[in-house]
């Protein structure tokens, strides 16, 4: 379990970085096409679709990937919808006998609820470290440039400093 | 740097580094069972035969159940354990394999070269394969008795992991009449 815990921390990153296109490509999936009656049938298989992950993949979803296993599955996604299972139950079906790792989306609840807490916090501290910077005055002496010649030196910088000004001058 | 900051610095990577060092030494690949010690799903599966073969006809004895197919090097690996197994628990216990996403003349072709004394069933769809949350081959599950899974072995299966899970569910061997 743990080990898929730590496998959403670090997709986080990805999820943050693709997750621009993805959420295009999910809406242009979910875009009406047919209009007939199973629409609204045709949608919810392609959710879950998206939801529960391909176990013999890296990181794809059983509608998404080709895989022969992946396929099966999402057979047995239409047969549940098909026989008027809700999305939650097909769901719990999946999360009974391949655990929570299944879910490409981490739960929103137990260890896993701090994939979902982390990213704001940490914005929330970044904004909050940058908007104090701003306020108390500029950068701190320590990321001033270096060269400056306010900045103290000691002797032996002093004097190589001196040494490649006066190599620079000669040339 | 002063200690102040120093001390920010361990806060913030030593939680992160050991999320990161926790998932070494972990293979990537293995999906975590949440099926043991729950009851069997239950399965009516033909086998090579064409004979149906039901979990629930083989109460009362422990079963190892071995999801394989032939075009997985590992699976031909662990099958002479398998065979010798079930000859060794014949009338105390069940052998069963379960072919995965596998053809059935194919394995057919293979049992022709590697006889083997238990039974294998056709899962088309894959559908007992998901109900036991089968995630890649080999993939053994131990079933007690009462139809409880008592261990899921993923990966090839070794004499040490049978002598440790299935063995101690079998009944003492009865005395030769002589």
């Amino acid at each position: 379990m743990r080990a898929a815990h730590a496998g959403w921390l670090l997709g986080l990153a990805a999820a943050a970085a693709g997750g621009g296109g993805r959420t295009a490509a999910a809406a242009a999936n979910e875009a009406p096409s047919v209009p007939a009656v199973h629409h609204v049938d045709d949608e919810e298989e392609v959710r879950l679709g998206r939801r529960l992950r391909c176990p013999v993949c890296q990181g794809m979803s059983i509608g998404d990937s080709p895989s022969p296993m992946a396929q099966d599955m999402m057979k047995q996604v239409r047969r549940m919808h098909a026989e008027g299972r809700s999305e939650d139950e097909i769901v719990r079906y999946f999360t009974e006998r391949y655990g929570v790792w299944v879910l490409l989306d981490p739960p929103k609840f137990g260890f896993a609820l701090w994939a979902w807490l982390l990213p704001p916090v940490g914005l929330a501290a970044g904004l909050a470290y940058v908007w104090q910077r701003a306020r108390s005055g500029g950068p701190s002496p320590s990321a001033a440039a270096p060269a400056d010649a306010a900045s103290p030196l000691d002797a032996d910088d002093a004097a190589l400093l001196a040494e490649a000004r006066r190599h620079l001058e000669n040339d | 740097m002063n200690i102040k900051r120093s001390l920010w610095m361990a806060l913030c990577c030593v939680p992160l580094l050991w999320a990161l060092g926790a998932g070494f030494g972990r293979d990537p690949h293995a999906v975590p069972s949440t099926m043991v010690g729950k009851a069997a799903p239950p399965f009516s599966l033909l086998d090579l035969n064409g004979t149906p073969v039901s979990l629930a006809a083989l109460r009362g004895q422990p079963v190892l159940l071995n999801f394989w197919a032939t075009w997985c090097y590992p699976c031909q690996a662990e099958h002479a354990l398998l065979q010798a197994t079930a000859r060794q628990v014949e009338g105390r216990a069940h052998v069963l394999g379960i072919l995965y996403q596998d053809d059935a003349a194919q394995a057919r072709r293979f049992l022709a070269e590697h006889p083997s004394p238990y039974r294998h069933l056709q899962d088309g769809n894959s559908t007992t394969a998901i109900d036991y949350g089968v995630a890649g081959v080999p993939e053994s599950f131990v079933v007690d008795g009462n139809g409880i899974i008592r261990h899921k072995q993923a990966g090839v299966l070794t004499p040490e992991v049978l002598a440790e899970h299935f063995v101690p569910l079998l009944a003492p061997a009865k005395p030769r009449t002589p």
